[in-house]
Order: C-alpha cells, then structure tokens, then sequence
C-alpha cells in the first residue's frame, strides 16, 4: 500500500466493520488505514517506527477520528495532530457517539474540521459515511 | 464683646469725608478767587498808572511845544524884526542891519540855548546863521518853509535826521513878513534848529515811579512804518533808524499809528510782551506810547500766587486734621460708650447668675461678715437681705465654731471643697448642706474676702437612700435573671453543640451528594456512549443481514429483522429522554421574565414542522408574562403541546386553547385540547417517568415527557397537574410564583 486515502481511529470493530461496509456499499473503495485506539494512532504518525515514517507513506486525505479511545483519548490524539506543523493541516472529522456540546466545543477548539454524530440508525450511519467520503475525499481540496 | 463700628459710624466716617472734601472745594476755589481778583486788581492799576504817565508824557511835549512856539512868536509878527530883516536883506553890508537881526536871533538862542537860528530869503538861501550852516539847508528844507509861508504862521517841523551830519533835530519855521500899505509882503523865514536830544528826549525818558522796564515811545507813521522818534531804553542810537513794518500789528506802535487808543496789551520791539498805554499828541502826528513788561506788573502776582497755593495747603492740612480729630473723637466715644455698655451687661450678667443659683452663695469679708447674698441665702436661713448682711456668717449655722474653723482653713489653702455642714432657719428646721468657698481677689491680688455656696442635700441624702434600696433590689433581681438565664445558657450551649453536629452532618452529606451528582454525571455520560454502541452494531448487522442474505430470508424472519431494527431504535430514544430527564436534576437555572405568547408561537412553529400533516389550531387567549428559565419553559410547553398534538391524532384538527392567570403569589398557565385524553382513575401515574397510559402502539412515546415537565416546573418551585375525562379532551396546568 503506497498511498493512504483515509485514517479510521477507532476502538470499536463494530462500527469499523460498519464504517467499511458503507464504504463498499457506496463504491468509493477508498484505501483506509485502521488504528484502534489513541496510542497506536500517535505512534503511527509521529514514532520514528511508526507507517508514515517507516513506509515512507504520503500523509492521508482524511483522519475519522473517535473521541472515546481506550490509552489516549480523541481529545488527546486531536491535539497532537493539530498542534504537529507536519499533520496540522489534515483535516479531521471528529465521528462519535456524544453530542455533548462540552466535546463539541472542545474539539473545534483544537481545530477539527467538522463534528459529526454516529446515528444509531444504521441506514442514517451508511449515508453519513458516504456523505463524509465523498465530500472529504472527492470535493474538498487540501492544503497538501 | 464690643460691637464693632455701626454701619452708622461708617456714614458718619463719610460725612465727614465729604465735609472734608467739600471745604477744600471752598478753599481752593475762595484762593483762586483772591488770586483772580488780585490779578484783575492788578493791572486795572497798572493800567492807571500807564494811563497817566502817557498823559503826562504828552501834557510836557505839549508844554515844551508851546514853549517853542511862544519863544518863536517873539521874532513872529515882529515889525521892528521884519523891517530890520528888511533891510538887511537890501543892504547885506550894513554892519548896523545885520547885528540888528543878529540880537533878536542871539537872544532868542540863549534863551533856550537852541541848536541854531538861519535866517533864509524869499528863495530859502542862507543869508544869515549864528553858527556855521549849510547853504543848501533851506533847499531841503523847503517843504515846511513853504507850508509856514502859505499857512503864514509859525510851523514846527517833524524830528528828521541830517544826512550830512548825521544829527537829528527839528524846525521851528517862522515865517517873516512885512506889512507896507496893508499889504503884506513876505520877506524869509526864521528857522531855529532843536536838538532834541535837549529836553524834550530826556523829558519823554524820564518815567516818574522807580521801573524795570517802564518807558516812553514817541513814534509815527511813515508810509508803510512805523517810525521810533525818540531815543530808546534797551536799544542805542535809535532816533529815526529804527522802523517797524505795519503788518506786525502786535507791536503796540503799530497798534498807535493804526488808531488805537487807551490800553493794550502786545510784544514790544524787543518782543517782550508788554502793557501800553496810547495816547496821539496834539497838533502832531506823532504818538505816546507808555509801556512796562507784563513780568515786572505780574512780578507780584507770582508771589502772592504761590503765598495763596501755600495758604490753600495748610488750611487743607488743618481742616484735615480738625476732622481727622472729630472722627477720632467720636470712634473713640463710640468704644468708650459701648464698653460701658458691655460692663454693665456683664454685671447684670453676673448678677442674674448669682441670683439663678439654687445653692445659696455669699460674699464674706476678711472679719467675717456677710457683704452680699442671693435669694437663695434669703430663703434658706429664713431671714431678708438686709438683715443678712454686715452680720456674722457663722451665725446661721448649727455649729458656729466649725464654720468659723472652715472659714480659716480658706484663708489657709485658698479653697474648700463639700465640707459638710448645716445651716439653721429661723424657723428651726436644719438644712444638711455640703460647703464651698474660695477666696475672692481684686485686681492686684488682694484678698477681698471669700466666696462661699452652700449646697443643700436634704434631696441629694433622700435620692441617695432611695437609690440604694432601688440598687439592694435591682441587686437581687440580677441575680435571680443570671441564674435563670445561666439555665438559658446552658440549653443554649447544648443547642448549640446540637446544632453544629447537625451542621456537620449536612456539610458530610453535600459533599456526598456532590460526589454522588459527579459520578452520575459520569454515568449518564457512559450511558449515552456506551449503551448506544452495542445498539448501534445490533442495528448495524440487522441492516447488512437484510442487505445481504434477503434471498436466503422468509418474510418472517425479514419482518422479526425488521422489528429488531425498530426495537433499537425505540431503545434509542429512550436512553436519550432518561438522559435529559436525570440532567434535568442538574441544569442550572437561569431565570428571566418570558413572554409566554412568544415561546408558545416559537414552539408551535417547530411542531407544525415536524408534523406537516397535522391541522394545528393554537388558540393563545390572555396570558401573563412568566418568570423562569426560557429553555426550560419552552421545554414544558414543547412536551405538553406535543402531547397535545399526539392524542388529537384521530381529530382531524387539533384544537388546543392555552391562557393564563394570576391567582394568589403565583401565575396558572394551562394547556387545553380535545384529544382523548384519559382516565383520572390512573392520574397517580400520570407524572411518573416511564408510565404510560396509553398503547404504545397507539400511541408511541417513551413515558418521560410528562415526568419532564413536572422536574421543569418543580425546580422553579411551581406546580402541575391535570383534569381529563376519557375521551373528552384533557387540560394540563402548571403555576410559576409570581414576581412583581
């Protein structure tokens, strides 16, 4: 694998699975990476050791990011990457199942780039992620 | 205290001012009167004497004039002359004709010691002289000799300067002439020649009173000048030299020869101003000017101006001082007065002190004897004034020795201090009294005597007994009230200690339910992560198994599939109302007054939104602005018009009337529809979380609206509650307190 459309940071293998799922249904296919929790997704990015560093691997077009990560916490791993002048200008979409305005108005403080709610409807959780897909990946332009 | 100067005293001060002022006035206008009047006095002398002297001046020219001519007119209308003349002339030669005329001549020379005496024939020549003469003389002279001739009588010329010889002098013309037949015959002239500078120059110098500058002009006229005749003061060799142009008319001459008369004032040929008198001399055109310079007339007058300015001064400075003395007179008789005043104020003043004082005071006299009592002595020893006085003090006390011993021990330290003693009215009845005095002195230090007062204590020793039986009893009520209030004291204490566990125990229980708020917290916050994930995936699976496998499916088992998935769903919605339900314990309230009718339209609107099928008829009737949380409040009215909307569901519009009222200290709000409404039977449940009264699969819901509303309403310290009847609608009320 040479290029990395998308970064899942997420614990649970229900929603990945969920998540993957619409992306096949939609047939987007994008080449998704899949870090399940906050340790693993900071090391990946900033460890030496790490797939972007070792692999030599161009940074991904999106980062799905979960807030409640088991180790270190979204929160946590948001503020790495924003505040990371090599990751900082990735956008993130903060995914999760709170609609605390708490966490809200957190993450747009360390500089998400958009705050999505997971529906427990499954067909709503599809359409979301084909929507985020397809704006994040086919119609946004990056700063890279 | 002395007043200070009356505003009157201030007019008075003005007045005297003005005096001031006003007789300087007089003074100063009285000198320049004097001075006026001297002045004018002055000159009108001046102009007197100015006057005269010219008369004078002019009666002596015409004297010596006449006596010129009296002295020609012996050789005038002479016969025996004329014949003698006669006869010379018709025999030069004869020695006897010529020294004929000759005596006549001579003698009249003498007399007066004339310059010369000619005597000219027919034709003005020289015939004869008595000292050497011109020839030519009387071809020169020829115009007056003709006018004596025609006018036949004696002429006298006008003073004229010899050119050849430089003198001045003047002619007396006689013409000589020979009666034969009655018919006269001229025959020459006599000519005698004056030198002025004899007599008559010295005549018009001399001025009569002691002058600086006083003199005697004798002038005329000369065609277009003025001509000075005579021999001047101030300037040498003037006689006929000296002219002055008429033009310059403030030369007094001038002013002469164009007429003036009397006096003048002008600027003489020196150009001094001077003071003239004028006056013509007769038979002649000549003119007497008499002048002296102004400066030596007023010379006097200086003086006597700066005498008067002196004198002006000092009658100033001594009207000054005069009311300078008044003024201080009288401010000094103002003070005088006024202190006087003030001293018998301040007798009275002490007197009337005296005389208010209760205690009795006395004046006593180094012998002890009483010089001076207020009334309050007279009432207390019983006995007038006049008896009191000049007796002995210590008379009047029960124990006169004592007295006596006090008055020497005031005289020893000067003062005493409450000496008990007692005082004896002539009625008997004894006084208790405490005894002050000190020694009284004059202004040098002097003992004059002593000064006592005597203070009566009959009331004071009565007040002093009461008070201590009012103080054993208040005495022994104190002590009764601290023991009573040591019993208070001590249930206070174990309240107290009560109290402070109790407090203690609160403070535990905060911080209990502190912890246990913070751990809900946490808990609902799981919850709402935790029991939606497994949801998520149930529903997540059932959707991909209904995807996917729906071949291999019967349409029981895609129908349960189906049933799953809305299970989820409803599991969904009834975490999140139980979640908004035990927040709604913790919210803070942030209250406001709200208009009702504009929440209930705001809330109307969402629900139109979300059921766009709905006919919904919101009647808002009166209804009184609240107070409370607005998001709170708009989540009550949200869920009861909800509701509304729900169970109205089989109408084909929902009617639903909404108002308010005040009732009491608290606003009632209600919510009316005519939906089914429900069985009061179960009213208890109405309000319980999760109870329904309802099918849910009639109506769906969760069973937490209701529960919320009333949290809402009891953390703003309102009420709710409800009246239905099955099927005929139901009314939902809820109070908020009032506030004004």
């Amino acid at each position: 694998m040479d290029n990395v459309d998308i970064v899942i940071v997420e614990d649970n293998h229900h929603d990945v699975e969920m998540i993957v799922d619409a992306f096949h249904e939609s047939g987007i296919k994008p080449n998704a990476l899949i870090f399940s929790d906050g340790v693993e997704a900071a090391k990946n990015f900033f460890d030496p050791a790490g797939k972007f560093f070792s692999e030599k691997l161009k940074l991904p077009r999106l980062i799905l990011l979960d807030l409640k990560l088991p180790k270190i916490n979204g929160m946590e791993v948001l503020k790495l990457l924003k505040s990371d002048e090599r990751t900082k200008y990735i956008p993130v979409v903060v995914f999760t199942s709170s609609n605390e305005a708490r966490d809200r108005l957190e993450s747009y403080k360390l500089g998400a780039n958009s705050y999505l709610v997971k529906p427990l409807d499954a067909d709503q959780f599809a359409d979301r992620i084909k929507q985020i897909t397809n704006y994040w990946l086919n119609l946004n332009v990056n700063a890279y | 205290m002395i007043n200070p100067l009356p505003k009157k005293a201030n007019v008075a001060l003005f007045i005297a001012l003005a005096i001031f002022i006003t007789a300087s006035a007089c003074i100063i206008i009285l000198g320049c009167y004097v001075y006026q009047n001297k002045k004018k006095d002055i000159s009108h002398a001046a102009k007197q004497q100015l006057t005269t002297i010219a008369e004078l001046k002019v009666w002596e020219i015409n004297n010596w004039r006449n006596e010129r001519i009296s002295d020609a007119n012996v050789i005038f209308k002479n016969d025996a002359f004329a014949s003698d003349v006669l006869d010379y002339f018709h025999n030069p030669s004869s020695l006897q004709a010529k020294k004929n005329v000759l005596s006549l001549l001579s003698a009249t020379q003498k007399s007066y010691n004339y310059k010369n005496i000619l005597l000219l024939d027919k034709n003005n020549n020289l015939q004869l002289a008595l000292n050497d003469h011109e020839k030519y003389f009387g071809k020169i002279h020829s115009n007056v000799i003709n006018e004596a001739v025609v006018k036949n009588d004696i002429v006298i010329s006008d003073i004229h300067l010899d050119n050849k010889t430089g003198c001045i002098h003047l002619s007396i013309v006689i013409p000589i002439v020979i009666v034969q037949k009655s018919v006269s015959k001229h025959l020459g002239t006599v000519m005698i020649m004056i030198d002025p500078h004899m007599r008559l120059f010295p005549a018009i110098k001399l001025w009569p009173v002691p002058s600086e500058t006083g003199e005697s002009l004798l002038v005329h006229r000369d065609g277009d000048n003025v001509v000075y005749l005579n021999a001047l003061r101030h300037i040498k060799n003037a006689p006929l030299t000296m002219k002055r142009p008429l033009t310059k008319s403030s030369l007094p001459a001038v002013m002469a020869v164009l007429g003036a008369k009397g006096t003048v004032y002008g600027t003489d040929y020196r150009k001094k101003t001077v003071f003239a008198a004028i006056k013509a001399v007769p038979d002649s055109n000549w003119f007497l000017i008499a002048k002296v310079d102004t400066d030596e007339i007023y010379a006097t007058l200086t003086t006597r101006f700066w005498v008067t300015v002196f004198f002006i001064i000092l009658n100033i400075l001594i009207l000054g001082v005069i009311v300078a003395y008044i003024w201080r007179y009288q401010q000094a008789k103002y003070y005088r007065e006024q202190y006087e005043l003030e001293d018998k104020r301040a007798f009275l003043y002490a007197r009337s002190l005296i005389e208010a004082s209760l205690d009795p005071l006395v004046t006593i006299s180094p012998e002890g004897k009483i010089m001076d009592v207020n009334e309050s002595t007279e009432s207390i020893t019983g006995r007038s004034r006049k008896e009191l006085i000049g007796s002995n003090f210590s008379n009047y006390f029960t124990e006169p020795e004592k007295a006596d011993e006090v008055y020497k021990l005031v005289f020893e330290k000067g003062a005493v201090r409450d000496y008990p003693l007692s005082l004896r009215n002539v009625s008997g009845k004894v006084t208790e009294v405490l005894y002050n005095a000190s020694l009284y002195k004059n202004e040098v230090g002097e003992v004059q005597g002593v000064f006592a007062a005597a203070r009566d204590i009959t009331e004071l020793r009565r007040i002093e007994k009461e008070l201590k039986t009012a103080h054993d009893e208040l005495e022994l009520r104190v002590k009764e009230r601290t023991k009573e209030l040591q019993i208070a004291n001590e249930a206070l204490q174990s309240e107290i200690t009560e109290r402070k566990e109790v407090e203690k125990l609160i403070e535990h229980r905060t911080k209990l339910l502190e912890m246990t708020n913070k751990e809900l917290e946490s808990f609902s916050y799981s919850v709402s992560h935790d029991l939606r994930a497994p949801l998520r995936a149930i529903d997540g699976y059932s959707r991909m198994i209904l995807r996917d496998q729906k071949d291999q499916l019967n349409d029981d088992a895609a129908r349960k599939f189906d049933l799953i998935r809305s299970n989820t769903q409803m599991m969904g919605k009834l975490i999140d109302d139980l979640l908004s339900f035990s927040r709604l314990g913790r919210l803070e309230i942030n209250m406001s007054k709200l208009d009702m009718e504009g929440l209930l339209n705001d809330v109307r609107m969402e629900l139109q939104v979300i059921n766009p099928d709905r006919r919904i008829d919101l009647n808002i009737k009166v209804i009184p602005p609240g107070f409370g949380d607005r998001t709170l409040i708009k989540q009550v009215y949200s869920n009861l018009l909800s509701n509304a909307v729900k169970y109205t569901k089989n109408k084909d519009e929902a009617n639903i009337e909404t108002g308010g009222y005040k009732e009491g200290n608290e606003n009632i709000y209600y919510i009316k529809d005519n939906g089914v409404g429900f069985d009061m039977e179960y009213y208890d449940k109405l309000f319980g979380v999760f109870q329904r009264l309802h099918n849910a699969d009639d109506y769906e819901g969760t069973g937490v609206g209701l529960a919320i509303v009333q949290r809402i309403i009891h953390r703003h310290g309102g009420r709710v509650w409800a009246e239905s009847k099955v099927e005929e609608g139901a009314t939902f009320y809820f109070s908020l307190p009032a506030k004004d």
